[in-house]
């Protein structure tokens, strides 16, 4: 099964993770919300899937095109 | 004496033109195909309308000779160029050919290169470049043959910039581009790259890699990668897509200044009105929503062609249809960094206002604006000149302008939603905010001395809080007339429509102040 590594669209911090590793999602499902310019913006599934591992945890920093999770789908 | 006609001669041009439109010959043409490329013929056939290829130069090239004078053998020019029709409008089309020497220039006859760009602007008629090729100058051997150098110029060039001012022009990256080629491409209002296929590069990866770094084709200079600089506009999937972009591109646009873009038959009615608009757009203001699906049920349906939409993502832009009429559209995209404008955002829509101002377009902005983007790589990017740039191409555009305040509109970049001296064609949505700096990041600044002062900073700064927002209700702001009109979301496509059918006769051809810089 293919698997994704899906990146951010944005830099920011890591506001709230909100699945866990193994937690089937369907498209355009928040798994991440980034924080930035005092808003919360979401990482979202690209496709239905598993999200297989999660690379940043809550307060992590992410710049733009840093990887966020996979996702097997 | 017997006049014999010109048997001998006729028998000649058709023994050339057959030469000719043998390309590189089998061998050639078979490799071109087995990577999964068409050859300049073929392309020029998919796009244009069937049988509509008037082609000039059709028999330039290089030919060999027997001591007696006679033909033995004939390399076509590798820059192939000639008048055609696209929707049944006529447009000039060119095309590399990279079966004779790879597409590189100097097999192309300059000459050919300027009269196709003089022959777009002086007929006043859209110019498409198919490029497939390598530079202007072909290699260093040049000099053995040459036996001397020269100081460089491109000819045509002054063709290629005033063609910017005048004619619409889209470039196809279909092949490796380099060089001269590489800023053919972007010298253009539309182009793209093939994905895979296409790459474009000031040097390819053997120079490059001379000078220490190993790279590929598609690392220097690929599709994904230049949708991204900003170099490029789209990215086609396959040749067949990169033609129906260009195709669809024009669609929008007149075949120059000196006319107006013309009205499509839609059965989208004027007065479709989507209620979920009226609950978009959350009331929580740290939320986010989907910009592209506003667009979708704002625009005639299915009219709305994105360019650009790998960088500057803050600013979404592209053409569109209402009620039938040809505009511009900018619309802000929360999801990447609240709307902000970065540097790149700034730079795309300077280019973009210039293209709605150059053709005539009426501009429709869809604003959700916190502001210019803050933060030291924002500095380090020259966000504030490029937000600057944007605001004057903003105040420098004369076409018909409406504006919509979706939600937030602050600071300088929230100022560029229109010029402001002009006739305000303006609504917002109940979801207006705005003012010179957001709440939420103006209370440390503004009450530094008494939150620090403060035994319970936290407390203080709510209370601040809540008294401010009380002033941030749009009414207040309708109330005082500084903003004219305060709507109903779903409303929105139908105001849009009036201001398009309003805006229509308003248009002027001819040209603009100033014109199109790459």
């Amino acid at each position: 099964m293919p698997v994704q590594i899906v990146k951010s669209a944005i830099a920011g911090v890591i506001a709230h993770v909100a699945v866990v590793e193994g937690e089937r999602v369907s498209r355009e499902q928040a798994v991440m919300m980034i924080e930035i310019m005092k808003m919360e913006i979401a990482a979202e599934a690209p496709a239905d899937g598993c999200v297989r591992s999660l690379f940043k945890r809550p307060g992590d920093t992410v710049e733009e095109g840093q990887p966020l999770f996979s996702l097997e789908t | 004496m017997t006049d014999v006609g010109w048997e001998r001669e006729l028998a000649e041009l058709r023994e050339r033109q057959r030469a000719a439109e043998a390309m590189g010959g089998p061998d050639k043409v078979r490799i071109q195909h087995s990577k999964g490329k068409l050859t300049v013929r073929e392309r020029i056939a998919g796009l244009l309308d069937p049988a509509s290829f008037r082609e000039i130069g059709s028999i330039a090239g290089s030919g060999s000779y027997a001591s007696d004078g006679t033909l033995t053998g004939f390399s076509p020019s590798n820059l192939l160029f000639g008048r055609g029709r696209i929707d049944g409008r006529r447009v000039v089309i060119s095309g590399d050919d990279f079966t004779v020497r790879g597409g590189a220039a100097d097999a192309s006859i300059h000459e050919k290169l300027n009269q196709a760009e003089q022959m777009a602007n002086e007929l006043r008629l859209p110019h498409i470049r198919l490029l497939d090729g390598s530079g202007g100058g072909g290699s260093v051997k040049t000099l053995e043959t040459s036996g001397y150098t020269y100081v460089p110029a491109i000819p045509g060039w002054n063709w290629a910039v005033e063609n910017l001012a005048t004619v619409p022009v889209v470039s196809l990256g279909l092949g490796p581009i380099a060089g001269l080629g590489a800023v053919r491409l972007v010298t253009s209002h539309y182009a793209l790259l093939l994905r895979e296929q296409g790459q474009m590069f000031a040097a390819g990866p053997a120079i490059v890699s001379v000078l220490g770094k190993a790279v590929t084709k598609e690392e220097l200079g690929g599709a994904e990668m230049h949708a991204r600089s900003g170099s490029i506009d789209d990215i086609a999937e396959n040749e067949e897509d990169a033609f129906a972009k260009a195709r669809r591109f024009l669609s929008y646009l007149p075949s120059s200044i000196d006319s107006l873009s013309s009205r499509t038959p839609t059965d989208d009615p004027t007065d479709r009105a989507e209620p979920w608009l009226d609950s978009v757009v959350p009331r929580n203001r740290r939320h986010v929503y989907k910009m592209r699906r506003i667009l979708e049920a704002v625009l005639d349906a299915g009219s709305f062609f994105e360019m650009g939409r790998n960088w500057g993502r803050s600013a979404i832009t592209g053409l569109a249809r209402l009620d039938g009429w040809p505009v511009a559209v900018i619309a802000s995209d929360p999801t990447i960094y609240g709307g902000a404008w970065t540097a790149d955002t700034g730079q795309k829509l300077v280019r973009f206002v210039d293209l709605a101002e150059t053709f005539h377009l009426p501009v429709v902005h869809l604003v959700d604006i916190p502001g210019l983007m803050v933060g030291i790589a924002a500095e380090q990017a020259g966000t504030v000149r490029s937000g600057a740039r944007a605001l004057a191409s903003v105040y420098q555009a004369t076409v018909p302008w409406c504006t919509i305040i979706v939600r937030k509109a602050f600071g300088v970049a929230g100022a560029a939603t229109a010029n402001h001296t002009r006739f305000r064609y303006r609504y917002a949505w109940p979801s207006g905010d705005w003012g010179s700096l957001p709440v939420e990041g103006g209370i440390e600044a503004a009450y530094k001395a008494q939150l620090e002062a403060a035994s319970d900073p936290d407390r203080l700064r709510e209370e601040i809080e809540e008294r401010l927002n009380r002033a941030r209700s749009p009414f207040l702001t309708a109330e005082k007339f500084l903003v004219e009109e305060i709507i109903a979301p779903r409303e929105t496509r139908s105001l849009l429509c009036e201001f398009a059918n309003l805006a229509a006769p308003l248009r002027r051809s001819g040209r603009s102040a100033f014109g199109c810089r790459p």
